[in-house]
């Protein structure tokens, strides 16, 4: 009994296999084994246990094929109706890019698409509708040509990059 | 993972240690920490994603690469989805050749990105476990290191941004680790250069310069010890540290090379500009690391990169202890926490540092603190392990004093079991104290950061859009470039890419001609183009030299892509082919091969002896 407590105490305190006996050594390696098979399985069913919550959720639905009257899975009337109320947002949102970053026109452009998100955020939740579908209206605004609040396109265009030096 | 085989430092054997000799043991214990530190991350469904605008960019990046290996079987070098159409590889912040990108391309962007979350956290505590380990810590004291680092504050930032490329970070203590053990061992100088290659594939602009600051002041360490002849007879020439670094490095750069060449030509071409004046209190910067968010009485920065209040004590008890290896670890960190002050004085080390090429271009030094946090922790193992032994020595003393040994008897090991089990639960008790103080602090809470709906898939042909840059990840999901963008390094686009086109390739102004699309991929166009007399074909993208076509010229329209065709009717296929990338390939393919090969040969006798002794045989049974 004692002798079998000091061989766990050697080996629990890490006696080098140079100075154990083959048998000793064998027995070390086996039990070394079994724990780290053990150990390998119990690992792999914690990451089971940890990450299945992620895959047991469901991929956002794609946007619904388009039918007679209806687009992105939305009406003809309420898609004008969004990209008309963004498209009248705009020219102050290119108002307020200009007036914050005078003489800068990339980084005037990108402040209207600040304020053109925050728009889109509002028709999403006016319309009930998702962020995807409202960017694909403004698309398909832009892309058909559908008049701004002047009468007049949106431009489709936007200005060259120019990062500014410092933010 | 013997340290004594290839280090001269044998490492102190104590009771604890057998606690968490099999790996994994201690990958049960990471999962279990990660579970606490990332609850947001787990359990919050993988397809909402953060509010931060830095998350949509980058989700955008990793879709295009993702989209463009899985579904189009190219190299993702050019992205035709943001701006007009922009490099990809070569971008600074592209992650898609590094090997955690394989879980965005296996699980998808979304889910991928989480799952590399969890990874890399699980990385960076065994790194930073083994390297502790590999400085004579014990178990209990390099599991807290591992725990500390890799929860600290700034990865709740990199969350919150979207940053998950740069998550990295818990690559740093294995290319630490891997300098220190490539001293004397040939395979972890292979290793030291896939760790230290993967930072460069894995993207991000702050991790492989900060990590170079560390391998640089790592190798005057080593070199110093050399000279002083530290080890004795075992002793290593004074120049073999550089040596090692120079190795690791060449290596690296061949693994990377499929990155670096690009890359390089990138950086040397376009300008990354910086033009502004970072600075911080050396407060701000201690507030940073030793007090959590909840202390922002100290300062509005208090807990960015928060490693735990008593890791930063146990840091200070290993200097009170005057231990030197806790001495190395605070020095390192003292270094970083020193440039993250930033431009504070005309005199001040960053001041310098920033007028080197690459550090140049870096902005907010306080970023620094991670690798700080890192070397903090580690000193905090270091204290904590000289409490735990002079825990033992008094317990030892009380020991033989109140039990002393018959003289006829060898002595029982049953003392110094019950001694290193007490030691041990001890120095347990203020490690779980310690981490649960940083896991808690820094932990990501459920619904705080992914509050926003994915991206829903429409596909009907890539078209560019006027897009929204604020709201990226939208785009290439459903068919779009975006022009509206943002890089940090000055791409070139141009004015005229548009977003209202009927079709994304025609006829320039003045060319009689028809241009139908037969085919599309990111890298590769293919139309059916009748002219009626020679003419010029245009691509609704960004031109750059690297695209080419089977048939007459490419060249720059207005900054567009034009092909001018003869007259007649043709195929063209236009295929964007940057031989930097294709060179880079190969050298990466075949410097991967070389070091399997080398696996191969190394691994071969260690498995073969393995099953000898489970068999029971040995060298000298078998010849009998």
């Amino acid at each position: 009994m004692r002798e079998r407590a000091e061989q766990i105490a050697a080996w629990w305190m890490g006696e080098s296999a140079s100075s154990v006996s083959m048998s000793r050594l064998r027995r070390s390696v086996m039990i070394r084994t079994a724990v780290t098979l053990v150990a390998f399985a119990f690992a792999c069913s914690v990451t089971m246990r940890t990450v299945r919550p992620l895959f047991a959720k469901k991929a956002p639905k794609p946007i619904p094929a388009d039918t007679d009257g209806s687009r992105f899975g939305v009406a003809d009337s309420v898609r004008h109706a969004v990209f008309d109320e963004i498209a009248a947002a705009e020219p102050s949102a290119i108002a307020n890019g200009k007036s914050s970053f005078p003489g800068m026109p990339w980084s005037a452009e990108d402040h209207r698409g600040a304020f053109e998100r925050q728009t889109v955020a509002a028709q999403m939740r006016k319309h009930h509708l998702s962020m995807t579908q409202v960017y694909l209206i403004l698309d398909e605004g832009i892309r058909n040509h559908w008049p701004g609040p002047n009468g007049q396109p949106l431009n489709p265009h936007t200005v060259p990059l120019e990062p500014r030096r410092k933010y | 993972m013997s340290a004594a085989m290839d280090d001269p430092r044998t490492p102190t054997k104590r009771f604890g240690d057998r606690f968490l000799e099999v790996l994994w043991i201690r990958v049960v214990l990471w999962l279990t920490v990660s579970a606490a530190f990332l609850p947001g991350v787990l359990l919050d469904n993988p397809n909402l994603i953060a509010s931060y605008h830095d998350e949509h960019n980058v989700i955008m990046h990793e879709e295009v690469a993702r989209r463009t290996m899985a579904e189009f079987h190219e190299v993702p070098a050019w992205n035709p989805y943001f701006c007009g159409g922009i490099v990809g590889l070569s971008n600074a912040p592209d992650a898609s050749m590094a090997p955690d990108f394989l879980f965005r391309l296996f699980f998808g962007t979304n889910l991928g990105r989480r799952l590399t979350i969890l990874f890399f956290v699980i990385l960076g505590m065994e790194g930073t476990f083994r390297y502790a380990r590999k400085h004579d810590a014990s178990v209990i004291a390099s599991a807290l290191a591992g725990i500390a680092f890799a929860t600290s504050g700034h990865f709740m930032s990199l969350l919150i941004w979207g940053w998950v490329f740069m998550f990295n970070y818990n690559v740093v203590p294995w290319v630490a680790l891997a300098f220190e053990k490539g001293l004397r061992s040939k395979s972890w100088r292979y290793l030291g250069s896939f760790f230290l290659g993967w930072l460069v594939l894995g993207g991000g602009t702050y991790v492989i310069p900060y990590t170079g600051i560390m391998l640089f002041m790592l190798l005057l360490f080593e070199t110093i010890r050399a000279i002083r002849k530290d080890d004795g007879e075992q002793s290593l020439p004074w120049h073999r540290p550089l040596l090692t670094l120079v190795k690791i490095g060449a290596g690296a750069l061949l693994f990377a090379a499929v990155r670096v060449l690009p890359l390089v030509n990138l950086l040397s071409s376009h300008s990354r500009p910086v033009d502004q004046v970072d600075k911080d209190s050396p407060m701000a910067v201690l507030a940073m690391l030793a007090f959590s968010r909840a202390d922002k009485a100290w300062h509005n920065s208090a807990g960015e990169f928060y490693v735990g209040m008593w890791v930063v004590l146990l840091a200070l008890v290993g200097l009170l202890f005057a231990d030197k290896k806790a001495a190395k670890f605070a020095l390192v960190a003292l270094v970083f926490a020193t440039f993250a002050c930033g431009e504070i004085a005309p005199f001040a080390p960053y001041v310098y540092l920033h007028k080197l090429p690459v550090y140049s271009q870096l902005r907010f030094p306080s970023r620094m603190l991670v690798v700080a946090g890192l070397f903090v922790a580690l000193a905090g193992a270091r204290g904590l392990t000289r409490l735990e032994d002079a825990l033992t020595q008094l317990a030892r003393a009380a020991a033989a004093r109140l039990f002393p040994p018959k003289a006829e008897e060898s002595p029982s090991p049953f003392p110094p079991l019950v001694i290193g089990f007490v030691t041990t639960a001890a120095a347990a008790v203020v490690a779980f104290h310690a981490a649960s103080d940083a896991v808690s602090s820094n932990a990501i809470a459920e619904k705080s950061i992914y509050t926003m709906e994915a991206p829903q898939e429409h596909h009907d042909g890539f078209k560019q859009a006027r897009g929204n840059r604020w709201d990226a990840h939208i785009w290439s999901f459903i068919d779009r470039g975006s022009l509206h963008c943002f890089e940090e390094h000055k791409l070139f686009t141009s004015p005229y890419v548009s977003g209202d086109l009927a079709q994304e390739e025609y006829p320039a102004e003045g060319s009689h001609a028809t241009v139908e699309r037969l085919s599309w991929s990111p890298h590769r166009i293919q139309l059916r183009v009748k002219a009626e007399e020679d003419a010029t074909i245009l691509v609704n993208q960004n031109h750059s030299p690297y695209w080419k076509s089977d048939v007459g010229t490419v060249v720059s329209n207005g900054g567009l892509i034009g092909v001018k065709v003869p007259k007649g009717e043709h195929v063209v296929t236009l295929s964007y082919r940057d031989w930097h990338i294709a060179v880079g390939a190969l050298i990466s393919l075949g410097t991967l091969m070389v070091a399997a090969r080398f696996a191969f040969r190394r691994a071969r006798p260690k498995v073969l002896a393995f099953f000898r002794v489970f068999r029971g045989k040995t060298s000298s049974t078998e010849q009998a």
